[in-house]
């Protein structure tokens, strides 16, 4: 008897009662830019800040890796520096979540992982209607493919309880809504 | 029901439950046939034991319709919580600890101080045992206590966490016993209390025995005395 | 040792020899993160209690389903093109993993690994170290438990018993960078060392804090990022889960991420919430070439048929450790198994037998704040005192105290009265057991009047 079978025959047969479905809590009704607002809270408490467009100038002339959507939307061309030698990452978000201040981003072509995580400095692009409320809304329409979930820059304390930021991943998060 | 500690160790704990009740107008009947409600070899594992004095407790108070009262909230737990699990399909006997008794069934809230002589002011800390928690006590015990005008009560640090006696664990693991037991003295003395009041035997014969090994400047009282030395 | 009169059990042992220095530092991580989660989580939740209930009935239908949510998981993992491997046990999980390492790479490649509690379970590390394996712990707190051969003595905070000058002079030791004190400095010779191991590692091994069964998705959460370089970086994802790590949908996973999220850490949620569909797909441009998933059993088929089979409903957030007094006294090590504390004491019973651990479930006062705090409600004081019945039918477990006779004078009012009677004369008798109590208390003395005495005396 293989693994697989030795452990089925254990199991407990087929299942009983129907589950309870998910209390979906009331959304509230509020608009883009009300939510944006709440996002922001979020994120600067995470240590994350909200950038412009401007701000990008500076950021982009370090050695940089950038997403398809992102390198269109700002007129940049993607390509220059490999994964592990670049300072700066520009991706582009799927989704931004006001109650908790995160950001998903899915893979896809033109859509590296690695941008997202390497980099000391990430910066998202996110379209301003790209906006929800709350994560169970969020994860009603999540991507199939392979995605992450950002809330804030990179951290750690584990020497001594000090907080500090970027350990492995970007230790910088700016947002910038377009 | 009096309890094992009551009857081996702390009469006057005893003496004042029934003080109090009659203060309150209860007639107070005591079965000198009971023994114990069975939590130690209960807690220990030893079901079989634990059955045989349960049976005792049962046949000695749980038959009759008067209520039940115990000034200990383990023993209130086991006999409400742990012999439904020795006897499958047991009722929860109905049986009350002394404070949520006062409380909810008196309706006392605020204690009838009759005593002609009144204390001097003092800074109590206030040590809610940890069996309360499996049998919904919350305050009741502080409010009775705390009512009384020459009680203060302090807050200390880590204030919700266990002394540590935990039964035969303060001899299996005395030193982490003891250790979670100065604990809680430390914090206690740091907020500046004198006087360690609770409402389990258990808690405080540990706690005492701790105090007394190291000579720290604290007493221990259950809060029935605080209750019965209020009254005349 | 004897000295104190009994037989000390392996908790109270390990806590006599715990340091000062380790004591203290895990008591205030330990007060600080449950301070933490206490203020968090009535934030986030409205209705704390009520989520709480809410995640205990989903684990609980987990359970009731487990084969047929099992059987999803694994056809939607193989449509995803995730490998999905079955082990009954730690040696068929370990032997899994070596042949998919060997594989994937030669011996004397590196592996980078992500913290997960499955992987210390089956004592995965020196089996792939003695195949000549070079496995890297990345995780930044498990990195410097490695590298000085020492043992995490607290599960968020693994490395709270050194300061920053030990880690300095570890890494220095090592060769990641010149002395510094700095934690933000040793972070980051930290994070260029290891990144140098994340490029050069072909495999890399975590575990899984959710499998969703609708989708196929492995949920792997954590803050610092090395989880998403383990299993983003090399070209072989090996993933190793419990089997009751699955939850039936994605539309589960708000609650489950922001429970855990603040439980373990006090934190609102995680910073990097990973939800992998598999490997590198022909269109993207980079992730793992192959993602394979071992699916674990070791004791918990068997559990799940058992009286402790709530413990499975453990989302691993160790918010017990955190408020148990005796973990706090004690600290992790104390209870000599990969899962300590409450948790610990039931889990490590509940899947190996009561035979094999029969003394865990006594370190343990039944305080209940554990069972107040866990975000499953897993009943704990509950199943410790049902291991402590097992272990004592089953003759795994001799009671110190002689309970038999103590319930011989409790069943007769007459044996009792005159029993009490008696116990004067006992102080002069010598007793492990009072010897165990005097050796950090004293002795109870009877106070004040004697009840029987009085009620008798009155009219």
């Amino acid at each position: 008897m293989d693994d697989r079978d030795a452990i089925f025959a254990d199991l407990p047969a087929a299942g009983r009662k129907a589950r309870a479905p998910i209390a979906a809590p009331p959304l509230p009704a509020l608009t883009a830019q009300a939510l944006w607002v709440g996002f922001a809270e979020r994120l600067e408490e995470l240590g994350g800040r909200i950038g412009t467009i401007a701000d990008l100038d500076v950021i982009l002339s370090r050695p940089h890796i950038i997403d398809h959507e992102a390198a269109i939307r700002l007129g940049i061309s993607p390509g220059g520096a490999s994964i592990w030698d670049a300072e700066v990452g520009v991706t582009t978000a799927d989704l931004a979540i006001a109650e908790t201040g995160s950001l998903l981003l899915a893979t896809g072509p033109g859509r590296p992982r690695m941008a997202s995580l390497s980099p000391m400095v990430h910066v998202v692009i996110v379209p301003k209607e790209r906006i929800v409320a709350t994560m169970p809304e969020a994860f009603a329409r999540l991507s199939d493919r392979t995605t992450i979930m950002i809330t804030g820059p990179s951290r750690t304390a584990d020497i001594e309880g000090v907080l500090v930021r970027g350990v492995h991943g970007p230790g910088d998060l700016v947002v910038v809504p377009v | 029901m009096l309890t094992c500690l009551c009857d081996i160790y702390f009469g006057e704990v005893g003496i004042a439950t029934v003080r109090i009740l009659e203060h309150l107008g209860c007639e107070v009947l005591f079965d000198k046939e009971q023994t114990c409600c069975g939590q130690p070899p209960y807690n220990a594992g030893d079901w079989a034991s634990a059955r045989q004095v349960a049976g005792l407790t049962m046949r000695a108070l749980l038959d009759s319709e008067d209520p039940v009262v115990m000034p200990s909230a383990s023993c209130a737990a086991m006999v409400r919580e742990g012999y439904p699990i020795l006897y499958e399909g047991l009722a929860h006997p109905q049986v009350f600890e002394l404070g949520e008794f006062l409380v909810h069934q008196m309706k006392v809230r605020s204690w009838p101080v009759t005593a002609t002589t009144i204390p001097a002011k003092r800074k109590v800390a206030f040590h809610r045992a940890c069996h309360g928690r499996g049998i919904g006590l919350t305050d009741e015990q502080e409010i009775l206590v705390g009512s009384l005008p020459w009680v203060q009560l302090v807050r200390f640090k880590q204030g919700d966490q266990c002394c540590g006696f935990g039964g035969a664990f303060s001899v299996t693991h005395g030193s982490v016993s003891a250790g979670i037991g100065m604990e809680k003295l430390e914090n206690i003395m740091h907020a500046g209390a004198t006087e360690i009041v609770s409402g389990d035997m258990g808690c405080l014969m540990h706690l005492n025995g701790l105090i007394r090994k190291n000579k720290l400047p604290l007493k221990t009282r259950h809060f029935a005395e605080l209750l019965a030395e209020a009254i005349a | 040792m004897k000295e104190s009169g009994v037989k000390h059990p392996a908790v109270e042992k390990f806590a006599r020899g715990v340091s000062d220095q380790t004591r203290d530092s895990v008591r205030a991580a330990s007060i600080k993160v449950a301070d933490a989660r206490k203020t968090t989580l009535n934030e986030v939740f409205r209705d704390l209690n009520g989520a709480r209930s809410q995640a205990a009935q989903i684990k609980d239908y987990v359970l009731d389903n487990i084969s047929n949510l099992l059987s999803q998981l694994e056809m939607k993992c193989r449509l995803n093109g995730i490998e999905v491997h079955w082990a009954r046990d730690a040696v068929s999980a370990r032997k899994i993993i070596l042949d998919i390492c060997k594989d994937a790479a030669p011996a004397g490649s590196t592996i980078v690994k992500a913290k997960s509690m499955a992987t210390e379970e089956i004592h995965l590390n020196s089996h792939l170290g003695d195949a000549g394996y070079k496995v890297v712990e990345t995780d930044l707190g498990e990195f410097v438990v490695q590298i000085d051969g020492d043992t995490p003595s607290h599960i968020v905070a693994p490395i709270i018993h050194k300061n920053r000058r030990q880690v300095g002079k570890s890494f220095e030791r090592e060769g990641l960078g010149p002395y510094t004190e700095s934690p933000e400095q040793l972070a980051a010779q930290a994070r260029a060392y290891l990144r140098g191991k994340f490029m050069e590692a072909k495999i890399g091994i975590s575990g899984v804090n959710f499998a969703i069964a609708e989708s196929g998705r492995l949920v792997l959460v954590e803050n610092e990022g090395n989880s998403r370089l383990s299993t983003t970086a090399p070209d072989t994802h090996i993933a190793i889960m419990g089997l009751e790590k699955i939850l039936p949908s994605e539309a589960d996973l708000p609650l489950f991420l922001k429970l855990l999220a603040g439980s373990a850490t006090g934190q609102r949620m995680t910073v990097y919430t990973h939800l992998i569909s598999g490997p590198r797909r022909r269109d993207e441009v980079d992730g793992p070439k192959s993602v394979h998933l071992v699916i674990l059993d070791n004791g918990r088929s068997k559990a799940i048929n058992g009286p402790y089979r709530e413990i499975l409903r453990c989302i691993r957030c160790g918010a017990c450790l955190n408020v148990c007094p005796v973990y706090r006294q004690a600290s992790g090590h104390a209870y000599g198994n990969v899962y300590s504390g409450p948790i610990g004491a039931v889990l490590a019973p509940a899947l190996q037998g009561v035979e094999a651990l029969p003394e865990l479930a006594k370190a343990s006062t039944l305080c209940g704040s554990c069972e107040e705090v866990c975000p499953v409600k897993i009943p704990i004081p509950r199943m410790l005192l049902q291991l402590r019945d097992e272990a004592v039918r089953k003759g795994a477990h001799v009671e110190e105290v002689p309970w038999a006779l103590y319930s011989f004078g409790a069943t007769s009012g007459f044996r009792w009265r005159t029993g009490i009677k008696m116990l004067p004369m006992a102080k002069m008798v010598s007793h492990p057991l009072k010897k165990a109590w005097s050796e950090f208390r004293d002795q109870p003395q009877k106070e004040g009047r004697d009840f029987r005495k009085w009620w008798n005396g009155r009219s």
